[in-house]
């Protein structure tokens, strides 16, 4: 980096894809916000899950061993394969 | 599951290379994290915290919705615990009762398939035949995002898998947020999510996958 420069951010990169209306008066922050609230608004006609079934009694609940998670975390390929 | 160390963290801030390369000392507390998630038939509250990177369709981008596609960064302990449902209970599951028709997001299979497919049922209607092929060719809006999950949990329950599992995965799609992540240090407020399925989880794709059938 060339001293007192700031470095390049993705937000600007991002920022300069945009070619909204009067983009330019608005803070990296504002536009942030705005992105966030046009991805969410087609979802607002939409009634989220507001109750979960009761819990169940299930005989023989999923557990994971030890080796399996030592596997996943180190990266190694699980015997299962991958999920997708 | 492979986590890739190169890869951001999610909003909780715990990073692949930190899991990839403490895995000795992590196995024990984080296999106990997990098994009592599963005992309880829930996620912890941070794992339905999402960042979303905006992915930008084309370029410019003159209106939001339609030109930037969300790809959601979520916590990494939270994609281990889908990759272990999914690849014990609804990737079988999914998997037992998917049109043979649905290539998209299936192991050991692509959308190349899918081409194939397509041009091989052309060639059968065409050849020698004298006939002619017309393609209408639709397309979802918004397909992954405008998923109802009212629906979506009745077919979850619907599934053969045990039932708590059943009600994890709701529990996965109940009461999460997402913020968008601009830059390394500039994030939007958080805002609710009461509809789809989150693009870039392990569940993410195989929860479209039985919305679907």
């Amino acid at each position: 980096m060339i001293a007192g420069m700031t470095p390049a951010t993705g937000g600007e990169d991002t920022r300069s894809h945009l070619h909204l209306d009067r983009i330019a008066a608005h803070s990296n922050q504002d536009i942030a916000n705005m992105i966030n609230s046009a991805l969410l608004e087609p979802m607002q006609d939409y009634t989220p899950l507001s109750c979960l079934p009761p819990l169940a009694d299930d005989s023989e609940p999923l557990t994971v061993s030890p080796s399996e998670v030592c596997n996943s975390l180190s990266g190694a390929k699980s015997e299962e394969g991958r999920g997708t | 599951m492979e986590l890739n160390p190169r890869k951001a963290g999610g909003p909780d801030g715990i990073n692949n290379w930190l899991l990839r390369n403490y895995a000795d000392f992590l196995t024990s507390p984080v296999c106990d994290i997990l098994n009592a998630s599963f005992a309880e038939q829930k996620l912890p509250r941070s794992w339905k915290d999402a960042d979303v990177t905006p992915l930008m369709k084309v370029k410019p981008v003159t209106t939001i919705a339609k030109h930037i596609r969300p790809i959601c960064l979520t916590p990494a302990l939270s994609k281990l615990a889908e990759d272990f449902v999914v690849s014990k209970y609804i990737g079988p599951a999914v998997l037992e009762s998917i049109d043979p028709n649905q290539f998209g997001a299936v192991p050991s299979s692509s959308t190349l398939h899918a081409l194939i497919s397509m041009m091989h049922t052309w060639a059968q209607a065409t050849d020698g035949t004298s006939s002619a092929v017309r393609v209408v060719c639709l397309g979802y809006r918004k397909a992954f995002d405008l998923v109802d999950h009212g629906i979506l949990a009745a077919k979850i329950l619907g599934l053969r898998i045990p039932r708590g599992i059943a009600r994890w995965v709701c529990d996965f799609l109940m009461d999460r947020r997402q913020r968008v992540k601009l830059s390394s240090d500039c994030f939007s407020e958080w805002g609710t999510v009461p509809s789809g399925v989150p693009q870039g989880t392990k569940l993410g794709p195989w929860a479209f996958h039985f919305n679907d059938q």
